[in-house]
């Protein structure tokens, strides 16, 4: 555990064992002296002090706490780099309770990695875990209830940004996603997006504005179909969305998309590999298909 | 030896004296050798001094207390790997000048917060905590994204760490102010909340 240089374990050593040997024999050469009969100083005329041996419970207690010591030293870690005999550190102690934990509860667990997602979703307790998971890692964003909150997209609803299937959902808690909607203030001035705003909005309201829509709709072939297609279906691989469906995360009156438009969006979801297991994504994958 | 003691009983500077030193070897035989304990200094692989704008952040963040709510260390205990993530080593917090582990955890440990969430919910969260959590009971601290931080001190806190052995070339110091000027102080937090845990 310690992990010291020889002089600093030689300091350590030699005042802990010195101590002790030192007391110990203090406190014996005390107790079997003979009581002093040179009485420096007197009180009240007969009360006379001296050294003379502590009582005896006190004598022997002093030398049973030193023989605890001993036995302490040889069996756990307090003598330099010695680790003792029965050396547990907090550290050693944790990988046996986490030992006892694999045992006990995961090995009955990892018979769910084998199973398919309809199984996982008729499993109660597997349903549970998954729920518990998806409280602890991503009710903050998408909400206690996964209906989305803000800017966090809805879970429960028919949009997927990223994709539906079992393994894009994998994918996209394990590795995370990073939107890139670019901006494109610049590219079509004041006018192009005020042009697109309203030609993509009447896609989903059916509110036509005569002046702009043409000249919408040719920006939109021109700078935004790349990503979003020809029909404003979305591409789940640039996780851009459908922009028909009126499923708006980003607010869908005229502000916000025309805000969208001219500065961009850049929606992050972390990677969470590290956080989760496999079979804990597993499980959310499943949970949140039957969710729907 | 009774005889010394004898002197020393009856001389109380003395035993005042020697009160002290016997009872400072305790202190002295478990303080000091830990001094000197070098795989308490040894960082981790991946460890990394605060960039400038970490720095910042990480003085924003006991500037405003955080550190009274959330603590900093995750204990070896399965209960709290499993909420929290990886139990926390010595070697993360090398560059942590002071550390900032803490005791009290009102609020979640944040030891391994870096990633966990987007730097959007940050931001989100930071202005109103009821915004993303509705059960929360952090206050908000609006004020983070209307003020920016300020360059005078960034300097001479990274040539006091460099002094100290913190890895910082001269033209990272040289660079700071510029790094960090015209930042909020809240993409300075943020910067510091994202590699919280991160050097593992």
């Amino acid at each position: 555990m310690a992990d010291l240089p020889f002089f600093w374990q030689s300091v350590v050593v030699i005042l802990t064992a010195g101590g002790l040997i030192y007391l110990l024999t203090l406190g014996i050469s005390i107790h079997f002296s003979k009581a002093s009969d040179v009485h420096d100083v007197s009180w009240d005329e007969t009360l006379e002090e001296g050294i003379n041996p502590a009582p005896a419970w006190w004598f022997w207690l002093g030398i049973s706490s030193a023989i605890f010591a001993i036995f302490y030293m040889i069996f756990y870690p307090s003598f330099g780099n010695y680790n003792g005999l029965l050396s547990s550190t907090i550290v050693q102690e944790y990988i046996e309770h986490k030992a006892n934990l694999d045992d006990e509860y995961y090995k009955e667990l990892s018979t769910l990695e084998q199973s398919d997602m309809a199984t996982l979703q008729a499993n109660p307790e597997a349903m549970r875990l998954a729920s518990n998971t998806f409280a602890q890692y991503c009710a903050s964003c998408h909400g206690a209830d996964a209906s989305g909150q803000g800017e966090f997209p809805n879970l429960v609803d028919e949009e997927w940004f990223w994709g539906d299937k079992p393994e894009q959902i994998t994918q996209t808690i394990a590795h995370g996603r990073r939107a890139v909607m670019p901006a494109w203030g610049a590219p079509l001035g004041d006018e192009g997006v005020n042009n697109v705003a309203n030609y993509v909005k009447s896609i989903s309201d059916n509110t036509y504005n005569e002046e702009t829509h043409a000249a919408g709709k040719g920006k939109y072939k021109q700078f935004c179909v790349a990503c979003h297609g020809v029909n404003l279906q979305g591409n789940p691989v640039f996780g851009a969305p459908n922009l028909g469906d009126g499923v708006w995360i980003y607010g869908g009156d005229l502000e916000s998309i025309k805000q969208s438009i001219a500065f961009g969006r850049k929606g992050v979801m972390p990677a969470h590999k590290d956080r989760l297991t496999p079979l804990q994504i597993k499980l959310l994958v499943a949970w949140l298909k039957r969710n729907k | 030896m009774l005889k010394l003691h004898r002197t020393i009983e009856s001389n109380s500077a003395l035993l005042i004296f020697g009160i002290l030193v016997v009872s400072s070897i305790g202190g002295f035989v478990q303080i000091v050798p830990n001094l000197f304990d070098e795989s308490l200094h040894k960082g981790t692989e991946n460890v990394k001094p605060y960039s400038a704008l970490q720095l910042t952040g990480r003085d924003i963040y006991i500037r405003e207390g955080c550190v009274g709510c959330h603590s900093q260390q995750i204990r070896p205990l399965v209960a709290e790997v499993m909420r929290y993530g990886e139990a926390s080593v010595s070697g993360e917090g090398i560059y942590d000048r002071p550390f900032l582990w803490g005791s009290k955890r009102t609020g979640p440990d944040l030891a391994r917060l870096g990633g966990k969430y987007s730097d959007k919910w940050h931001e989100l969260h930071l202005n109103d905590p009821r915004s993303v959590v509705p059960q929360s009971i952090m206050p908000a601290y609006p004020w983070l994204a209307k003020n920016k931080v300020s360059t005078k001190d960034i300097t001479a806190k990274l040539e006091l760490l460099q002094w100290y052995g913190h890895p910082y070339t001269d033209a990272e110091i040289k660079q700071a102010k510029q790094a960090i000027n015209g930042k909020t102080e809240l993409d300075a937090v943020i910067a510091y909340l994202q590699v919280l845990g991160t050097f593992r």
